[in-house]
């Protein structure tokens, strides 16, 4: 049955799925050809819409490609399928890990990675927002020089940057609603008004 | 990462897990970093559930294992608040919306990525959450990047996933190896 191939396939994905979600998308693309379930304009079509809509982009693409191929039940046995391994592997390591002891490998370990999250913190920052506020790839084209700055960056979108940092700093206002409204704002200066 | 809160666990926490991991999972817009600030403010802030250095925990610890970061996120959160249980509703609570979504949207035909009022929506969209995990992130960074093998390794996991598209699995083995030689 081909739900349950949908299951088996992304749980070994999803015992694959190290560092980001975008690690996957190749993987997930070789086993889409050996199984000739789609074809290449169609999966790239499927990640653009799973990158924009919330959510990781591995899990949406496991749940688009499931719906695709085996309906309503294919999509839950192939989100079921890649979030399983996370459930296993965590319920099986957290009695491990709190069982180490403190100044252990593990922890001297954690030391440096802490390091290497924060980075990667901000990292995303950059990633999710790259392609609002820059017109043009900068690190691609990044030897433009400091005259092409003002060419280069989206005002609209840099205004909407300095009024959420200013509130998020000053106010207590819901990141949620920050969001929301990030959202009106952007069909108003990008569609209503452009 | 330490102890677990030592209390009974109880339906309302369950609930109440699956609910604001429901309403975070709506608005992450962007994948796992961006539920960075609506975890510090739903979870550290609001409920006390977790302490504000455990977040980076957390994320590391979710970083070092398979699976994406949302989902090891909320496992690892439900978990500590509720047991299994809590775990599975937290997860069940992360995965629900982007599948009621993804499957709406694969019903109608997939017109949503073209459709130009929803294309400008998400360039304000995502604008907003870069800047809520800049944010988080510059406060993160101000409390923990201290000394050179810290500052060197947060400089280094920047420039390598911005400018040379690394892995994160590299960065984090390298970090995590030298954690272990630099602490001997």
């Amino acid at each position: 049955m081909v739900e349950i191939k949908l299951f088996y396939i992304f749980f070994k994905l999803g015992l694959l799925s190290f560092g980001g979600g975008y690690t996957l998308i190749p993987l997930i693309q070789q086993e889409l050809e050996k199984q000739g379930w789609m074809s290449s304009s169609q999966f790239h079509d499927l990640i653009a819409i799973s990158e924009v809509t919330p959510g990781s982009v591995s899990l949406n693409t496991a749940t688009y490609i499931g719906y695709e191929i085996g309906g309503v039940l294919g999509s839950i046995l192939a989100t079921l399928g890649v979030v399983l391994p996370s459930l296993i592997i965590i319920t099986l390591i957290t009695s491990l890990v709190m069982k180490q002891k403190k100044e252990g490998l593990l922890d001297k370990a954690f030391y440096g990675i802490r390091s290497v999250v924060t980075g990667l913190i901000l990292s995303a920052a950059f990633l999710v927002g790259e392609t609002s506020l820059f017109n043009e790839s900068i690190t691609v084209n990044g030897t433009n020089g400091a005259r092409n700055v003002v060419n280069i960056i989206n005002g609209k979108s840099l205004a909407i940057l300095i009024l959420v940092l200013f509130l998020m700093k000053k106010t207590k206002i819901h990141p949620i609603l920050l969001i929301l409204c990030s959202g009106l704002l952007g069909v108003l200066m990008f569609y209503i008004f452009k | 990462m330490g102890e677990t809160i030592k209390k009974e666990v109880n339906i309302k926490d369950i609930l109440d897990l699956f609910l604001t991991f429901f309403k975070i999972g709506l608005v992450a817009f962007g994948g796992g970093y961006s539920m960075i600030p609506l975890i510090e403010k739903e979870m550290v802030d609001k409920r006390k559930w977790i302490e504000e250095e455990e977040v980076l925990d957390i994320f590391a610890l979710s970083e070092s294992i398979p699976g994406s970061l949302s989902i090891n996120n909320s496992i690892l959160i439900g978990k500590r608040v509720g047991s299994i249980l809590g775990a599975i509703a937290a997860m069940i609570g992360t995965i629900l919306p982007s599948f009621i979504i993804i499957i709406i949207v694969a019903m109608a035909a997939n017109t949503v990525g073209n459709n130009p009022v929803m294309q400008a929506a998400f360039v304000g969209i995502r604008t907003a959450v870069a800047g809520l995990i800049l944010i988080t992130g510059i406060n993160m960074a101000r409390k923990t990047i201290k000394n050179k093998l810290e500052i060197g390794l947060f400089v280094i996991t920047i420039i390598g996933v911005i400018f040379m598209k690394l892995n994160a699995s590299i960065l984090i083995l390298i970090g995590g190896v030298l954690g272990i030689l630099y602490n001997r």
